[in-house]
């Protein structure tokens, strides 16, 4: 019997926390938050503190079509 | 001036409540201050105190009094307003304007609270007198009393010759110890007479004098100090010493009162050095903390145009000085981002790949824990040599600017990296003032104060350098001179009670680097 292998497909993520929205590609909706995060410190770095601290509850994820 | 001084109002229950808030989100961020007591004036009271550098029982002296006029013609013209002002002290002491708004005062509470923790945290502030506002109180009060029992003019005349080498200090000198302590009270201080202070006679009235102080006594403990001065040739600093004042405290035959007013500036010089040392430090990191807590939590959406409007009125660049709160604020959030974004390191330093290094990140994660780091332990002079890099010259498009005699303008120079961090650099090292250290205080055997400029490049400015000598011979009473160079010779300029005069030897000088 041959091993089921799944298929892990690339999707777009609009990530939006506060008034930023931005757009991610990941394989799930945790990864698109942790990516979400790095571009969010790259734009506003001198709120690095804060949204390193942010819960995952404040990040509203919604598949793009 | 003195009386307006007196009567500063306590905060009223809303400031108050501001204050408590403040101070909360302070030490919430890891700000670590003495407890600071702000105090509500109006506008002349905050330029008087101002004019005071913070301290209302000063001294009195007419530099104070120049102070102030400038200050209230710069307010009444609307040229400039000081928005706080706080001192170096346990507890903090600190100055609101009554005519600002909430939106100002929170800010100014917030601004405070960064200079608060600067002045505990950061080193080069460690040795300086955290009690001084009693400590310049007892200074005051002794001048006064000299004043009362001397003559105005005669105490003001020569508190004008120290406050002439109130630079010529060694700011290292307290963290390293150069010399052996001494007793800075060993003349008498309420003495005026003319006896110079190791004299070693009693004190006696008149008729008793010659019984309490026998004059072949007298003329025995003299010659045995003579002999004794002489064997250590005291005078002649073993090494070029830079604390001239603790020099002429030590060496210079003035009265007990001068001496006392001489280690009063002198005092005074040490405790305000470090905040020269540490202007762009101290400015951006109080800056960077106003800039976090008001908008995390300070600001409320009415004060949102106003304080805008006051940052940028206060961070506004200008095309012909260097802002120390931009620049101060600028590097210390370009450390924050850099360090936790991993951009430092022997791996970052040596990528040389340009688009590589603009879009670096690690991820580290310590740029907050470094910017502390960085406040506890650098000056002005080592922040800049450290974290002034060239992609963060580029940024902010830093240049250099000199005048241009031909044109009779100030022109950029250079934009180039190494042209502006060594022109910031050679304004930084010694706060921009000439290095003179003492080589001599017995030249050619004659009891002449000989002196030496270490020269970096930049001639003195004659007139300048003549009426420092002027003023050193007051103290002094010999002649002095200084070794320098003018025009690319050595050059001693010498003063000799009369007039100053100039020779110049045809031995050339290349400084390192030209």
């Amino acid at each position: 019997m041959s091993e089921k292998q799944e298929v892990r497909e690339l999707m777009r993520f609009f990530v939006r926390v506060g008034h930023t929205t931005i757009t991610v590609e990941s394989h799930s909706v945790e990864e698109a938050i942790k990516k979400a995060r790095q571009v969010l410190c790259q734009q506003l770095p001198r709120l690095w503190d804060v949204i390193q601290k942010l819960d995952e509850n404040r990040f509203e994820v919604a598949r793009a079509a | 001036m003195a009386t307006a001084l007196h009567h500063f109002r306590a905060l009223p229950d809303d400031l108050v409540e501001i204050q408590i808030q403040m101070e909360g989100h302070a030490r919430d961020y890891g700000l670590d201050f003495f407890p600071t007591i702000f105090e509500v004036v109006d506008a002349d009271q905050l330029n008087a105190v101002a004019a005071y550098g913070g301290f209302p029982t000063r001294y009195p002296h007419w530099r104070f009094g120049m102070e102030y006029e400038q200050l209230t013609k710069g307010y009444s013209y609307g040229l400039q307003k000081i928005y706080e002002l706080v001192i170096n002290n346990d507890p903090c002491y600190a100055y609101l304007l009554a005519s600002n708004m909430v939106t100002d005062h929170k800010l100014v509470m917030a601004h405070v609270y960064g200079h608060c923790d600067f002045f505990k945290c950061n080193n080069w502030f460690s040795k300086t007198n955290r009690k001084m506002i009693d400590e310049m109180a007892n200074h005051g009060n002794r001048i006064r009393r000299y004043m009362d029992r001397l003559g105005v003019e005669e105490v003001e005349a020569f508190i004008d010759s120290c406050l002439c080498i109130e630079d010529l200090i060694d700011i290292y000198s307290p963290f390293i110890k150069r010399y052996d302590d001494r007793n800075k009270y060993e003349f008498k201080p309420n003495s005026d007479d003319d006896d110079t202070p190791n004299s070693g006679k009693f004190r006696s009235k008149g008729y008793m004098d010659s019984f309490v102080n026998p004059p072949g006594k007298l003329a025995e403990e003299r010659e045995e100090r003579r002999r004794q001065v002489e064997d250590k040739d005291e005078r002649v600093p073993g090494e070029p010493m830079r604390d001239v004042m603790l020099f002429l405290l030590e060496h210079s035959p003035l009265k007990a009162w001068q001496l006392d007013v001489l280690s009063i500036i002198r005092d005074e010089a040490y405790y305000f050095a470090p905040q020269g040392q540490t202007k762009i430090m101290n400015e951006g990191w109080a800056t960077y903390w106003h800039s976090t807590i008001m908008t995390r939590h300070g600001l409320l959406p009415n004060d949102v145009v106003c304080y805008a409007d006051h940052c940028a009125g206060t961070l506004a660049g200008s095309q012909t000085r260097l802002n120390p709160y931009k620049l101060g604020v600028e590097l210390f959030r370009d450390i924050e981002d850099r360090w936790n974004r991993g951009c430092f390191g022997e791996e970052y330093d040596q990528c040389d790949d340009y688009a590589e290094k603009l879009s670096w990140n690690t991820g580290a994660g310590k740029g907050r824990e470094k910017i502390f780091e960085v406040r506890e332990i650098h000056n002005d002079l080592t922040f800049i040599d450290e974290f002034l890099t060239l992609e963060f010259c580029r940024q902010h498009k830093l240049f250099s600017f000199g005048y241009n005699e031909d044109t009779t303008f100030y022109e950029i120079e250079s934009r180039k990296f190494r042209d502006v961090k060594q022109q910031l650099l050679f304004n930084l090292t010694n706060m921009g003032r000439p290095i003179i250290y003492v080589k001599d205080g017995n030249y050619k055997n004659r009891g002449e104060l000989f002196l030496e400029h270490r020269y970096n490049g930049v001639d003195l400015k004659i007139s300048y350098a003549e009426d420092t000598l002027t003023n050193l011979y007051n103290l002094w009473k010999r002649p002095v001179h200084i070794e320098t160079v003018l025009d690319g010779c050595v050059t001693v300029i010498s003063f000799d009670g009369s007039e100053a005069s100039l020779s110049q030897s045809d031995e050339l000088v290349e400084v390192e680097g030209e």
